[in-house]
């Protein structure tokens, strides 16, 4: 033992005379850096709080742009033992040349109230009262359980995907069990899509009075059973929701005959207003909210660098547009995200829906979505592209963002999109613009 | 009488070789026990803890040696909560909520690491915008390109514990290291580590009492010096030796990483359901729980 002990001794003098000879490693002339110069935060009262004031325009070759600007409120914070509470209120105003605001004949102003909630926890239970987004369904990009939260297309689409979706005032209890829970929500006036902050119509004729789509749904609940394991996981839903957009259907008080080959009338009613200038005798057209069911289910899974994710849902008493037909719709998606080993993340996903009417015909919608993104600049600098392309109606588009962190308060993100739109999707209230180019500027403290 | 002087020669040339290559060995074999018990005192450190930690980063400009930030630091404030599993406390569970700045507030993630190789790190991420958990898929982590850690100059490869079976370790010196006994190791990654490093060769200047860094130094893949770490303000934090304040330095990018410790508690119990995914949405369940934690904050 003495003798290993030498040996070990030995190796030592010679390894440190080796390197003493070329550097000496115990030498303190390092370079100084004095930490105290930076300060070092405390929790403080004001921590909940934060405020965003954010400006932003999208040109719009040869149509009206959108500019917009906003301040927003958000608090959070714990308030008593197992209570938290979150307030996030957002005040835009719509700039003159804004295409909503142009509509509206004025610039104009509107505050939004995005979260308001009450949560209290106890054991393996929690509940959240107040408004706040209910978000199911894992394929990006794809509606097929993910339809609870409506969306707000008054909002930018392109940079805050959070606004975007409209909060509703909910209660949501869940319970944690091992590895699944248990999720309940109720909502007693269900909200719906909003695509502008005027009453929302459109004629048919002049001869024909206005269809409004601003419906008001009722009450809406539902359910949801999730297990997780570590490399996969299941959702069950079940609930009772309306529609979020309304749909125009025909109402034919006098039993009218029309021609049933095909359960959209739309023909019928553009032929006659074209011969005798009004719809079909005893016919009207209205604005309705379908009331159904949805059975869904979701999952995802994990193989190494891939994600794979999966949807199938089920709806009953589903409208048809202009027709006095009732369906059972069919939805399935699936989807994937890879991230490379240099941490590009690439994903896509097809989303297919099949009415189950045997008149309907060529109304089954495929979609496409594929994206990838990545941090440059020490995560300053995150470039993405999302494109899709939608069957029914047909629309291509593709968007490159470019999101910039200047500092912890400012940051600025530019976006450029193209769409390819076939002549009926360009009237869809949603419709992308041919070319626009978004820039949007936030300070954030 | 010569050939038995020269016999006499080569067996002495013979033994000294063979004694040189055993204190070789021995001092490798030293090298590795005193890296792997500092690896065991990280866990420990990792195993039912609590920090509140400030991660800064600037540009830097130098006068002499002595260098300063250029640039208002970016700040970044994060709680982190992590514990320790398996029959040899080599898996981690943890998660890890952003405090500041306001823009990236309220993400969190929750991620479960493997001593495994063959086992896929996992790991979900709150999108606190969309209110919802998104699952990530990053494989085993042992094949990817370090990444930068919420921005700094920190990779997730410095961040690393474990893999003390990836180098190869030598002794280089030992002695006093300012007012501290220290031995200097050099580490050069092995064939498995060389193809995800992006370091040639790391040094670690190991406090001999403590079993702590006081400093460490990176060189790139051609040799050049790359990253400096300095550790201070270490403290005993039950019967633990935890660094409260770490500087990198990357000397080649001229920007700079300070992580202080504001706030850390060690050996709480941490309860096995606070590190699921309902931590990241049951907002008043968390912080009834890191209420109860934050009262052993040192």
């Amino acid at each position: 033992m003495k003798y290993r002990n030498r040996i070990l001794a030995l190796g030592f003098c010679c390894a440190s005379t080796l390197v003493a000879a070329s550097d000496d490693l115990l030498a303190t002339d390092d370079f100084a850096f004095d930490t105290s110069e930076i300060e070092v935060s405390k929790p403080h009262w004001t921590d909940g709080f934060k405020t965003t004031l954010e400006h932003s325009h999208t040109q719009i070759p040869a149509e009206p742009s959108r500019e917009q600007s906003s301040v927003r409120l958000e608090y959070e914070s714990n308030i008593a033992d197992g209570w938290y509470a979150k307030l996030d209120t957002r005040y835009r105003y719509f700039w003159d040349k804004d295409d909503l605001a142009e509509a509206r004949g004025d610039a104009y102003g509107r505050n939004k109230l995005q979260r308001a909630w009450l949560q209290y926890s106890r054991g393996a239970c929690t509940a959240t009262a107040g408004r706040q987004t209910l978000i199911w369904g894992t394929v990006e990009g794809t509606f097929v359980t993910d339809i609870v939260t409506p969306f707000d297309y008054t909002e930018q689409l392109l940079t805050e995907y959070g606004n975007v979706r409209l909060a509703q005032d909910m209660l949501v209890g869940e319970c944690f069990v091992a590895n699944a829970q248990i999720q309940a929500f109720y909502t007693p006036e269900a909200e719906t899509d909003i695509f502008q902050h005027h009453p929302l119509s459109f004629t048919i004729a002049p001869t024909v009075p206005a269809i409004h789509l601003d419906q008001d749904a009722k009450e809406e609940w539902g359910l949801r059973y999730k297990w997780q394991g570590g490399r996969y996981d299941i959702s069950l839903m079940y609930a009772q929701l309306y529609d979020n957009t309304a749909t125009p259907v025909i109402n034919n008080n006098s039993g009218s005959t029309l021609n049933d080959d095909d359960a959209n009338y739309l023909p019928e009613i553009i032929a006659s207003l074209m011969n005798t200038g009004s719809l079909p005798p005893g016919l009207s057209v209205e604005a309705e909210l379908a009331k159904f069911d949805l059975v869904g289910v979701a999952s995802t899974i994990a193989v190494g660098r891939l994600l794979l994710k999966a949807e199938a849902a089920f709806r009953d008493n589903q409208l048809l547009r202009f027709s006095t037909e009732r369906t059972e719709r069919y939805d399935a998606a699936l989807g994937f995200e890879y991230t490379t080993s240099d941490n590009h993340i690439f994903n896509g996903g097809v989303w297919a829906t099949h009415l189950k009417n045997d008149k309907l015909k060529q109304r089954d919608i495929q979609v496409i979505t594929m994206g990838w993104r990545h941090s440059y600049l020490n995560d300053n600098l995150v470039m993405s592209v999302l494109g899709n392309w939608a069957s029914n109606p047909r629309f291509a588009t593709a968007t490159i963002l470019a999101e910039y962190q200047w500092s912890d308060y400012w940051s600025s993100a530019f976006a450029l999109s193209l769409a390819d739109l076939d002549e009926s999707s360009k009237d869809l209230p949603v419709a992308s613009a041919e070319k626009a180019a978004t820039l949007s500027i936030k300070y954030e403290f | 009488m010569k050939k038995l002087a020269l016999l006499s020669t080569a067996a002495s040339i013979a033994l000294l070789n063979l004694a040189l290559n055993s204190a070789a060995l021995a001092n490798e074999d030293n090298a590795q026990l005193i890296m792997e018990k500092m690896d065991e005192q990280q866990r420990l450190v990792s195993d039912g803890s609590l920090t509140r930690s400030q991660l800064s980063t600037c540009k830097f400009g130098q006068k002499d040696k002595q260098i300063n930030c250029v640039e208002t630091p970016r700040v970044k404030v994060l709680e982190s909560v992590s514990k320790q599993y398996g029959p040899d406390k080599k898996d981690s569970k943890g998660v890890s909520i952003l405090l500041e700045p306001a823009s990236e507030r309220g993400i969190g993630m929750l991620t479960y690491n493997y001593d495994d190789p063959g086992r896929d790190t996992e790991s979900w991420l709150y999108l606190s915008a969309l209110g919802k958990v998104k699952r990530m898929a990053s494989g085993t982590g042992e094949d990817s390109e370090p990444v930068s850690v919420f921005g700094s100059e920190f990779t997730t490869e410095d961040m690393e514990s474990g893999n003390t079976n990836e180098y190869d370790y030598k002794i280089l010196q030992q002695g006093p290291f300012g007012d501290r006994e220290v031995w200097v190791i050099e580490a050069i990654p092995k064939p498995v580590r060389a193809v995800k490093t992006e370091y040639s060769k790391l040094l670690y200047w190991v406090d001999k009492e403590r079993y702590t860094l006081l400093k460490a130094q990176t060189y790139d893949k051609r040799g050049k010096p790359y990253k400096q770490l300095t550790f201070k303000n270490i403290e005993k934090i039950n019967a633990l030796w935890i660094a409260r304040d770490v500087t990198l330095i990357n000397l080649q990018s001229q920007r700079l990483s300070n992580m202080k410790t504001e706030a850390i508690t060690t050996n709480v119990a941490v309860e096995d359901e606070f590190l699921t995914q309902r931590t990241l949405t049951d907002f008043a369940y968390r912080e009834k729980t890191l209420e109860a934690l934050r009262k052993y904050f040192q």
